[in-house]
């Protein structure tokens, strides 16, 4: 089964448009939805026993940009767009997406308007964070694990906790 | 492919997925059409109730429910469960008509040696990685916000945010109301 999947990854990362040809997989990872994935050259995918969930809805697109490293069950949701930059740090167990799926109130199939998110180069994303929609993390900015972050990081800062805080800025 | 087809089509996906799901609760106590799109690992047999259009979304890691012995974990009808959930029960789990829960939600009874039941109302929205400890209410159409840690009653209507949480009326931070 695990087998078979890997192997349906490996041919549809084969056919999606603008993937590099020179990415490392390590396990197994999972690409669904009608969207567009782009990735960068020197990108590793190290997932582990669990995998990596890279979800592109239709119309979507999730661009990853080169010598990047994802953690294990780390897993990007896209409605809209969501870019990482170069050399971008995602841990274990991370979650990005940019649309929350439900409004607050209203019938459950509501969909909110999705805000995207963009990771610019340097980032370093801790494990267990969680990055809220509509986020823009700049360049060299640190997320400590489990923090939880609902707005714009600036440059080089490093924020922790949930809803995220700066630590300090450089 | 021709619009009939795919009805086909689809109709036997769903089919498929209420098959799945009957196979993997079938030592539950379970109602009608609920289904499944990945797996779910059930232990604790006749103490789980699950309610009749509960949907069980499948992903990377299982669903998990478990019920100890004479505990009861009961979901009502129409909820809907994202990957990796941990429902967990030794005493009382009650979770209500239409709630949502995101992916990796923890929900369990017991938090170090600390026994208390838990209840969550109707159409609460749990978002990922919210985890719920022993004892605590959840009032009906609370929102919990993504990785929050409950440890205190949440009244209906409310938002809560942040870890410790933050109580915040929806009134206020989402102003039409439905």
């Amino acid at each position: 089964m695990r087998i078979t999947q890997a192997l349906i990854t490996r041919v549809k990362l084969f056919w999606l448009s603008r993937v590099s040809r020179r990415f490392a997989v390590k396990g197994r990872l999972w690409v669904h939805g009608f969207g567009d994935v782009q990735v960068g050259r020197g990108t590793r995918f190290d997932a582990g026993r669990i995998g990596i969930e890279l979800h592109a809805m239709r119309g979507a697109r999730i661009v990853i940009g080169e010598n990047c490293h994802f953690g294990e069950a780390a897993s990007i949701e896209a409605c809209d767009l969501v870019q990482i930059g170069n050399r971008v740090s995602v841990g274990a167990w991370t979650r990005i997406l940019d649309n929350s799926f439900h409004t607050l109130r209203g019938k459950p199939d509501d969909r909110p308007r999705s805000k995207s998110v963009i990771i610019e180069d340097d980032v370093t994303i801790e494990p267990r964070a969680i990055v809220l929609p509509g986020v823009r993390l700049e360049r060299g900015a640190r997320i400590s694990e489990g923090a939880v972050v609902y707005r714009r990081v600036p440059a080089g800062a490093v924020v922790w906790g949930n809803p995220a805080r700066p630590l300090k800025s450089v | 492919m021709s619009r009939s087809l795919f009805n086909v089509y689809a109709s036997a996906i769903s089919s498929l997925e209420r098959l799945f799901a009957l196979v993997q609760l079938r030592h539950c106590a379970i109602g009608k059409r609920i289904r499944t799109t990945g797996r779910i690992v059930a232990v604790g047999g006749s103490n789980i109730h699950v309610g009749s259009y509960t949907t069980f979304v499948g992903g990377l890691i299982p669903t998990r429910l478990i019920a100890h012995s004479s505990s009861r974990l009961s979901i009502s009808r129409g909820c809907v469960f994202n990957y990796g959930c941990h429902v967990e029960a030794r005493e009382r789990v009650d979770i209500g008509i239409g709630c949502k829960f995101g992916i990796g939600v923890v929900i369990s009874d017991e938090h170090e040696g600390r026994i208390a039941p838990i209840a969550i109302a109707n159409s609460v929205w749990l978002a990922h990685g919210v985890q719920v400890r022993p004892g605590v209410t959840i009032g009906e159409g609370a929102v919990v916000s993504a990785g929050s840690i409950v440890t205190h009653d949440v009244p209906p209507g409310m938002l809560a945010t942040g870890t410790p949480v933050r109580l915040l009326p929806l009134d206020l931070v989402d102003a039409k109301p439905a």
